[in-house]
């Protein structure tokens, strides 16, 4: 059933958009992701240094520290967990 | 009796069975020498040569049977066809390979002795005989008959267009360009120092 | 002019890559260079059948680097041009069978005698595609104007860099002015845009590489293809000249005769 709305509708989609756009959305999107993806040995890397560079200031619980790459519909955020225990007053 | 020998090699055991005996008594005196030592056998691996005679499934498993029974269980068991015997001298010449199947891109095939192919021999696979070879089927790939310096080895096959002929130390290539695929089976030999393609007479 | 190794890659499966080397390496030895094309698609050779040399095979590069024969008797000479010769693959082994180290010292014996060294990359970032980029100097990347393809070309530009191989040049391969012109397909500065890399060529979709691959004849033979035409000015860009890239939008004449007959 076709209703003029229906139409209208189907006419201002996005899929009436050139495909090409879609492709390239799409791509720009994956690809921002593809590109941000973290190796485990990395990830690695950067707790130890994260934990290195914060034990200076406050004392925090090593195993509790958890570090993720946080990946939106748009974005992508580095969000780190850090329990701390104390802080340093120097 | 004597129809089954019994020889201990840095591989493990072989047991080599007599050709031409009668299978039913070949079993028979494998089986009777298997209880007889069968703490002697307990260990290690059996290498069964059966010297040129072909095995169908059920003689097959009726000797993983008679082996199992004289204490080496089927994982140990190592059948492989007549090519095992290469290195002894006194061995017999192994008999022909069969293959039953079409060999495809990648496959290879290596054999010393004749090899027969029920199946085609696709472009990519590969098989180098020290004898000849036989495909009863089309052949497109790569054959190396008389791989061991044999002259007079050859090449027959229902529908022979390979992309590649060698018969000893000559090498052969289909001709560049289209070719039609031959009508009748055709046969490849050595004839005065060249590869020749004949239509296969018998 | 110095010897150069250049790997063409892809990371995705039938974007060109073979078809790519066939006719970069067939023009570049018509213009007169010396020039090595190295199937290092081990296990699934193909170059030699595009090239039409698949019944010359005697030796392949797993022969050469495991000594069984020299270097010399491996290279297959092409039956149309002297300057150009191809390394087969082996089709009965796996990518396994060599290490990078020995496609280095391929690649270096190879330099002695070639200007140019063409590595067909098997598809996939694996050991195949390690050992094809090991002993590379440069690289193209090919990829078709399709979501997969590039997103494949990407992941591989970023493989290159981590290797130490800067600066990819790229190749827009299968591009349709008349989708592109609908709005239907990715056109080259959209496929630039998100690799951000140099352009070294567009190649457009073209029947002529379909028939020039049943003959075994590369297409920059056939003076009246495009594909071809196309692969020629590559090769002049790999010389160093600077080429305009071909005209897709302008249409042939039976497509002019077409659109005047009242066709779209």
């Amino acid at each position: 059933m076709g209703t003029l709305i229906d139409m209208m509708s189907k006419v201002f989609a996005k899929e009436n958009l050139p495909s090409k756009n879609l492709a390239k959305e799409r791509l720009q999107l994956v690809i921002m992701h593809d590109r941000a993806s973290l190796s485990p040995d990395l990830v690695m890397k950067l707790k130890e240094e994260l934990i290195k560079v914060l034990t200076k200031y406050v004392e925090i619980d090593e195993d509790g520290l958890e570090v993720n790459l946080d990946r939106g519909d748009d974005s992508v955020a580095l969000v780190a967990n850090v329990p701390v225990k104390k802080v340093r007053r120097v | 009796m004597g129809l089954v020998t019994f020889k201990g090699t840095k591989d493990g055991l072989q047991i080599i069975l007599d050709p031409k005996a009668d299978l039913t008594e070949v079993f028979a005196e494998l089986e009777g020498e298997l209880v007889k030592n069968s703490r002697f056998f307990a260990t290690g691996t059996a290498n069964i040569h059966t010297c040129g005679r072909q095995l169908g499934s059920n003689q097959l498993a009726q000797l993983a049977a008679i082996l199992e029974m004289g204490g080496l269980s089927l994982t140990q068991l190592a059948v492989k066809e007549m090519d095992l015997i290469g290195e002894e001298a006194s061995a017999p010449i192994p008999g022909p390979r069969f293959i039953k199947r079409t060999l495809r891109s990648g496959m290879q095939v290596q054999h010393d002795g004749d090899v027969v192919i029920f199946g085609d021999l696709n472009p990519g696979a590969e098989v180098v005989a020290s004898g000849d070879i036989l495909v009863f089927g089309t052949l497109r790939g790569m054959v190396h008959a008389g791989a061991t310096g044999n002259q007079t080895a050859q090449v027959a096959a229902l529908r022979l267009s390979p992309t590649q002929l060698r018969i000893a130390d000559l090498i052969a290539r289909s001709p560049d360009g289209e070719e039609e695929m031959p009508e009748h089976p055709e046969v490849a030999r050595i004839r005065d120092g060249v590869v020749v393609i004949e239509e296969f007479v018998s | 002019m110095e010897s150069k190794v250049i790997v063409v890659t892809s990371g995705k499966g039938g974007v060109g890559k073979t078809t790519t080397v066939a006719n970069l390496g067939m023009g570049l030895a018509l213009a007169g260079y010396k020039v090595a094309l190295v199937d290092a698609d081990i296990g699934l050779r193909n170059l030699d059948v595009v090239m039409g040399l698949e019944n010359r095979i005697v030796y392949d590069l797993i022969d050469v680097v495991e000594q069984k024969c020299r270097l010399r008797q491996a290279l297959i000479k092409d039956k149309r041009n002297d300057n150009l010769y191809l390394l087969p693959a082996a089709q009965t082994r796996d990518k396994e069978a060599v290490k990078p180290e020995q496609m280095q010292a391929l690649s270096q014996e190879l330099k002695e005698q070639f200007q140019f060294i063409l590595v067909d990359s098997p598809a996939g970032i694996e050991q195949g595609f390690k050992n094809s980029i090991a002993g590379a100097d440069a690289a193209i990347i090919v990829t078709t104007p399709e979501v997969s393809a590039v997103r494949d070309a990407d992941r591989i530009i970023g493989l290159l860099e981590a290797a130490e191989l800067f600066n990819p040049q790229l190749i827009l391969n299968r591009l349709r002015p008349d989708m592109v012109r609908k709005g239907d397909m990715m056109d080259i500065s959209d496929v630039i845009e998100i690799l951000s890399v140099p352009l070294l060529g567009v190649v457009p979709d073209d029947e002529s590489i379909i028939v020039a691959t049943n003959r075994g004849e590369p297409a920059v033979l056939d003076k009246n293809s495009q594909a071809g035409q196309a692969y020629c000015n590559i090769v002049k860009r790999l010389e160093g000249e600077d080429v305009p890239l071909l005209d897709l939008d302008h249409p042939g004449l039976l497509e002019k005769l077409r659109r005047l007959m009242g066709g779209k």
